[in-house]
């Protein structure tokens, strides 16, 4: 009896030798994950006056190819958000300003009649992964507003942060709760943007200076 | 005493005795006594290694509480250098002078009529030192890859240490992630400083890799006020390690 389960055993070697294989691969293997996100929109904001100004809203390349990138165990991850902070940038400036023209140079003279140039820049954008499936991961993201009059001058600069944070998830629904906590993070980071323009003092003072 | 004595005699009698089992039957059976202890010995490492790091935001404090504050135009700013290593582990996860950054915790609030931008790049650490640390200078994200391939090769071996190894790789691993995050989470970012308005944050700067520091050294901020560009500075003179 007893050389029969020890035998058994010795049937498992090969499948114990394969899970070694495995995990070997998995901890040499270098390799690359993309994470697409659908469009993800931010809002309803709440109903606001607009502030009646003609803002140039600069979406840069940078700001579009930006990607959270990390690495863990060998792997590399990355989830492209660059298209989810542009979208949201243009929604929130349409929200908060009475004329929105889009353009994607950060540097270029604004055209006659401009008011004012208004440039997101991601500042940083982070995960920090769980340890196992039901311990917590989080994804911080920083968007740095500046709006500057014609003439160049910083009327208003603020560094927006966000963060998401969900459970890192099993085999099955990992990569789903990864986007889960990018679209908190977005959303995050858009609600305190708006919170931060429609009560900033300077950028209402700039308003009513260009009415005189 | 007892328990290693058992456990040793147990051993050897699934290695010597049972003269009718096979060759390879012998040696399974010694193997899964060998596993059993590596076994109990791994258990507290496995455990230790299936929990996230937690590192926590600061803790609130007023700026009554800094040492180190000045007040100009109404706008009062308070620094402290985090030099104590405890502290530093706390809200880092490593000890930051060991790695030669100093970070130093900054608040400000605005209680005059004007508003300012708190800058950045025009925060300098004076004396015979020094650059601004860039992002990502502490824990590497490669950090525990070549462990968990590691696991995975002594898994060959022995499955519980493979399995072992495995796991500490992958905490390393997270472990990085989450000190990075923090890091940059703590740093202070640009901001406006409206009538009534507050910031708080870490000036990160890299100190020489090699030499003596000296005992003490001067902080030096710029604050630009918004609608006349006045330029108001503050100089601290500050622990640098």
């Amino acid at each position: 009896m007893k050389g029969t389960k020890a035998m058994s055993l010795c049937h498992q070697l090969p499948n114990l030798f394969f899970s070694g294989l495995v995990m070997l691969g998995a901890g040499c293997a270098h390799t690359h994950h993309l994470l697409e996100l659908q469009p993800h929109t931010v809002g309803p904001y709440p109903p606001v006056a607009k502030s009646d100004l003609k803002i140039e809203l600069r979406i840069t390349d940078d700001l579009r190819k930006a990607q959270c990138e990390w690495e863990l165990s060998g792997e590399t991850w990355q989830l492209p958000l660059g298209p989810q902070f542009a979208l949201n940038s243009e929604a929130l400036a349409r929200h908060l300003f009475s004329d929105v023209v889009v353009k994607n140079s950060a540097d270029a003279q604004p055209d006659a009649g401009a008011d004012a140039v208004l440039v997101p820049r991601l500042v940083t954008v982070d995960r920090a992964a769980g340890m196992s499936a039901f311990s917590e991961s989080k994804i911080s993201g920083a968007l740095e507003w500046s709006l500057k009059s014609a003439k160049g001058d910083i009327v208003w600069i603020d560094t927006i942060k966000g963060e998401g944070k969900n459970k890192t998830g099993t085999l099955f629904v990992y990569k789903e709760h990864m986007r889960e906590g990018a679209r908190m993070m977005l959303t995050d980071v858009f609600n305190k943007s708006f919170q931060a323009m429609s009560s900033s003092p300077e950028i209402r003072d700039f308003a009513a200076s260009r009415k005189k | 005493m007892n328990g290693a004595k058992a456990s040793s005699v147990r051993f050897a009698t699934a290695v010597f005795v049972s003269p009718y089992d096979s060759c390879c039957a012998r040696l399974v059976k010694g193997s899964t006594t060998i596993v059993k202890a590596i076994l109990v010995g791994a258990l507290p490492l496995m455990f230790a290694g299936c929990t996230t790091l937690k590192l926590p935001p600061f803790e609130p404090m007023p700026l009554d509480a800094y040492a180190n504050r000045q007040t100009k135009e109404g706008l009062t700013i308070g620094l402290r250098p985090l030099t104590d290593p405890k502290e530093c582990m706390k809200y880092f996860g490593t000890d930051l002078s060991a790695k030669r950054v100093l970070a130093v915790d900054v608040s400000a609030f605005n209680a005059g009529p004007a508003s300012y931008v708190l800058a950045r790049d025009k925060c300098s650490l004076q004396g015979p030192i020094l650059a601004a640390a860039g992002s990502r200078v502490l824990g590497s994200e490669h950090a525990g890859g070549t462990l968990t391939g590691v696991g995975g090769g002594v898994f060959l071996l022995s499955p519980v240490a493979g399995v072992a190894l495995f796991g500490v790789g992958v905490k390393e691993g997270s472990d990085a992630t989450v000190i990075n995050e923090s890091y940059r989470d703590k740093e202070l970012q640009v901001h406006t400083l409206s009538p009534s308005g507050a910031v708080r944050g870490c000036l990160y700067f890299r100190l020489p890799q090699t030499g003596t520091l000296p005992d003490r050294c001067r902080l030096h901020l710029e604050v630009v006020e918004l609608k006349t560009k006045a330029v108001t500075t503050f100089d601290f003179e500050i622990q640098s390690h």
